[in-house]
């Protein structure tokens, strides 16, 4: 087609695109807009019936429905009263120290997120509990956020995980159950570089002595937490016993929240069934929506090529693995800095990944160290959901937390970089299980 | 305008082609030949671009596309045309050809250019919005499993993966099998943790999704022949020039025999590979599962199909 | 306006909430038949992915509704009340465009299309059509939505979102 009528398209969507988006029109509303506008300029034909196409195209995908089940499971799970038995197991766990009890939130956070999928539900609910006792034991309050909502963030590394399953479908031809797997060692370096951090910290600075902190026998509050992380055994177990697929294990993960939180710890009354289905669905809405979305604007980005583009753009910057990978993360913290991760994923995807194929990369290990990128992001201002979370549920303001959030980037930055240049963090647990296809 | 199609720089016409096949398959690789002919013929007049991988949509949004006018060319399985137009179910019918050169000397004759043409009509007898251009060569499904399959009965009781088909499901369910639509992107895992036992597809495609590394038995039961069709949308051929028309559908014409040939080569080579990999392939007797899979056959041959199937048959 | 909003608002809720219950019940069928009766409803698969795209456009239409769609607001937290009013008028009218012509209009014509080319689901006995059918109602579910919070904006009143 004519250069010039194509360079005008696509500026059209880069300058629409960036002129929505600050004025503060919600996100999926920008990225149709921008490809509306653009697919336009560019001259395509009935453009209006095209993208509503799209939009049902993008959404018409099995491997998808993982996500509205993952997260009405997550939804049960919080109304279950889950958070307080893994805060008492993680606390028996590790007890009464210094640091203690931040330890205590990282690991707790990271049981959640991993059971819930959703690092947004992993900052609420154990925020709420956790800001306030460490506060309670001496903790300044924005580094008790800082603690928070970093650790939130290792519930997308650690399956289940619905951005994983967004990622699988926009990458095409990586199994889903493969991609949970190889998320398993990355997500718990960053816990453990988040541990460290808190730590180092706590006894530098002598955050916490146990004062406050009543520990309960561990016997008991294994005991407490089991069935709920049975969930993790069961969706697992299930797709690694080969009793069901990924997707259909979401279906399951829903049954046994319901039968956990309304039969057995009995904190669900029946009536309200309805409403947390109906927020679940909101949800689904909102995370689908980005999807569908999404779909419009990758076709004009593929139909115009603008991957090849990119990335012969990104090889010709130069021959070396190393410098074009860091290129590649450095390009993505800037995205998720403004951008969240869902979005982040479906627009980022298909232009990143064939260069990261072309360099040898595995698609498993460019899905991991872009999520682990990505979930820095979720912490930085200006758009940072897990932080702004953290500041409203902590009472905090979003400057301050993310100047005491500095040393936990600098941790989650470094374990980046290990999950980069050390493909064998993502691919050796796949391996060991036969899943690398 | 720019219905799949638009003006170049230099005053070409642009047509995009789009299909769900690797850059590896003899499919892509036919499609890439028809693309280069097309050019040549056209003296540089005509210009496909294409879209292989998904990338614009599976299969069936692809031929969706098409019919709207907003994709030029898709490849796609006869099969899934069943859903778009009536006719082409017949393709999904277990053992309805004898071999690979009688599902040819069909195709190459008068049935398969009057199925081609049959492409342009929709379900309740209105424009399908679709072009038939020409046959591609997709052989044949056969087994793989962890198992050998020999007879019907080694089947039984076995989850068998297979396509969104009526048709397809209930030939494997007559087989013996419990047929059990599992999306392709989840095969691989499927097979390896054991939710299904065996799945079915042709040599080349069983090396490219790397399934045998999970699947060490190949059987060679020949269960099913559903051709590729090159379908062009009826709006944008429509919109061509004649003499444009007469490239697009010379460059078709010549890519098959292109295609055929790597199909040929390619099948071989896969089964070469496969062997070489440590799967056991296995010749079948086609005999027990075609007399299993009757009733299915009976069933559906009602109507055009029937009519289709009695032409079929009547092929030497 | 705002009458007709909580209607449309409640039959959202209502509708969600049982495509949200048939689509758990539609995939969980799918494994146990698998397991219990030896095959599995062979349209299963195909019943949940029509069901999940309606699912996902009842939900956006509801998250609409509750403006609860992600947006990045750091402009509009560090504008004048006149100027974010301003902005908020902006927004309601380019989402109004968006889902009058995108989703109603194109989705209406989606649906036409879809429904003339006669295509069927290969398992289920219905049209391909009814699974577009979710954007345009998606659509106009989102127009009132949008028209509401448009008219509000400019008559200079902020209505708080009904209860869903
Ligand atoms: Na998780
Ligand atoms: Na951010």
């Amino acid at each position: 087609m004519d250069p010039a009528q194509q360079a005008l398209g696509l500026a059209i969507l880069v300058v629409s695109f960036m002129a929505l988006l600050l004025l503060g029109t919600p996100i999926g509303f920008v990225i149709g807009i921008a490809s509306v506008l653009a697919a336009l300029a560019l001259g395509y034909t009935d453009v209006l019936l095209s993208v509503a196409r799209d939009l049902g195209n993008g959404l018409d995908n099995f491997a998808l429905l993982a996500i509205p089940f993952f997260i009405l499971a997550g939804d049960l799970m919080g109304a279950g009263g889950l958070a307080r038995r893994l805060i008492d197991l993680a606390t028996a766990l590790i007890g009464a120290r210094r640091g203690g009890l931040g330890l205590v939130n990282t690991l707790t956070c990271m049981l959640f997120g991993a059971i819930s999928g959703s690092s947004a539900a992993a900052v609420s609910s154990i925020g709420s509990t956790m800001i306030p006792e460490m506060r309670r034991d001496g903790y300044p309050r924005d580094f008790s956020i800082s603690v928070t909502a970093a650790a939130a963030t290792t519930g997308l590394l650690i399956p289940p995980s619905n951005v994983m399953i967004v990622y699988a479908v926009v990458a095409s031809n990586v199994s889903v159950g493969a991609l949970f797997m190889a998320g398993v060692v990355p997500g718990i370096a960053v816990g453990l570089g988040i541990m460290i951090t808190v730590l180092l910290l706590s006894v530098r600075h002598g955050y916490g002595g146990g004062t406050s902190t009543s520990v309960p026998p561990l016997g008991r509050a294994i005991a407490r937490a089991a069935p709920s992380l049975l969930l993790i055994v069961f969706v697992l177990g299930g797709i690694l016993g080969g009793v069901f697929t990924a997707t259909e294990a979401s279906a399951v993960a829903v049954l046994w929240a319901l039968l956990l939180g309304v039969v057995f710890y009995r904190e669900i009354p029946v009536r309200a069934l309805p409403g947390i289905v109906l927020g679940s669905a909101r949800t689904t809405g909102i995370v689908m929506f980005l999807v569908a979305a999404s779909q419009v604007m990758s076709r004009i980005l593929t139909q115009e090529q603008v991957p090849q583009a990119v990335s012969s753009a990104l090889l010709g910057l130069s021959d070396n693995p190393i410098v074009i990978l860091l290129t590649i993360n450095l390009i993505l913290l800037i995205v998720g800095t403004f951008m969240d991760m869902t979005p982040a994923v479906l627009v980022f995807t298909p232009i990143f990944l064939p260069v990261a194929l072309s360099i040898g990369l595995h698609p498993l290990h460019f899905g991991i160290l872009l999520i682990a990128n990505l979930c820095i992001g979720l912490c930085t201002p200006p758009v940072g959901t897990v932080l702004f979370l953290g500041c409203s549920v902590g009472r905090s303001n979003v400057l301050s937390v993310s100047r005491s959030l500095i040393p936990f980037y600098v941790a989650m930055f470094v374990t980046l970089l290990l999950i980069t240049y050390v493909p064998a963090l993502s691919l050796w647990l796949p391996g060991v299980l036969g899943l690398v296809g | 305008g720019r219905p799949g199609s638009s003006n170049g720089a230099a005053g070409a016409r642009v047509l995009r082609v789009a299909h769900a096949l690797p850059t590896s398959h003899p499919v892509h690789l036919g499609i890439e030949y028809m693309a280069r002919r097309a050019g040549e013929l056209s003296g540089g007049r005509l210009r496909l671009e294409v879209f292989p991988s998904e990338q614009l949509g599976t299969e069936t949004q692809c031929l969706e596309q098409a019919q709207a006018g907003t994709l030029a060319i898709t490849k796609v399985s006869a099969g899934a045309i069943g859903n778009f137009v009536q006719s082409y179910r017949v393709f999904s019918l277990p053992y309805l050809f004898r071999d690979s050169d009688h599902l040819w000397r069909v195709l190459d004759g008068p049935i398969g250019r009057s199925l081609l043409d049959m492409l342009a009509v929709g379900n309740d007898g209105r424009p399908s919005g679709l072009r038939g251009l020409a046959f591609y060569d997709s052989g044949s499904r056969n087994f793989y499993a962890s198992f050998p399959v020999r007879t019907p009965a080694d089947l039984r009781g076995r989850k068998v993966r297979v396509m969104s088909d009526a048709v397809a499901m209930d030939a494997i369910r007559a087989m013996g099998g419990a047929a059990t639509p599992i999306p392709w992107g989840e095969l691989y895992t499927s097979l390896q943790q054991g939710v299904v036992d065996a799945a079915e597809n042709n040599p080349p495609t069983l090396l490219s999704s790397r399934h045998y590394e999970v699947t060490r038995h190949f059987s060679l039961t020949h269960h099913m022949r559903i051709p590729d069709v090159l379908a062009a949308s009826a709006r944008i051929w429509d919109a061509l020039s004649p003499e444009e028309q007469v490239w697009l559908q010379q460059a078709a014409d010549e890519s098959v025999a292109v295609q055929r040939q790597l199909w040929e080569e390619g099948t071989g080579q896969a089964l070469a590979e496969l062997r070489a990999l440590g799967v056991e392939i296995h010749e079948v007797d086609p005999e027990p599962f075609r007399a299993a899979v009757a009733p299915v056959v009976a069933k559906y041959r009602q109507g055009v199909i029937d009519d289709l199937v009695r032409q079929i048959e009547a092929v030497e | 306006m705002t009458d007709l909003r909580q209607l449309v608002a409640r039959l959202l809720t209502a509708i969600s909430v049982l495509v949200f219950v048939v689509l758990l019940i539609d995939v969980l069928w799918g494994v146990l038949t698998r397991y219990a009766f030896g095959h599995q409803a062979p349209w299963s698969e195909e019943l949940a992915r029509l069901l999940l795209v309606w699912l996902s456009m009842l939900g956006t239409a509801l998250a609409y509704g509750q403006h609860s769609h992600l947006g990045v607001d750091i402009l509009l937290q560090n504008i004048t009340p006149e100027a974010r009013r301003l902005a908020e008028i902006a927004i309601h009218a380019i989402v109004l465009a968006f889902v009058a012509a995108v989703m109603v209009y194109g989705g209406t014509q989606l649906f036409l299309e879809r429904l003339d080319a006669g295509q069927v689901m290969a398992t289920l006995p219905v049209r391909k059509a009814w699974m577009y059918l979710a954007i345009p109602t998606s659509g106009a579910a989102m127009t009132v939505f949008a028209f509401d919070s448009l008219v509000s904006a400019l008559r200079g009143t902020t209505v708080a979102a009904p209860e869903v």
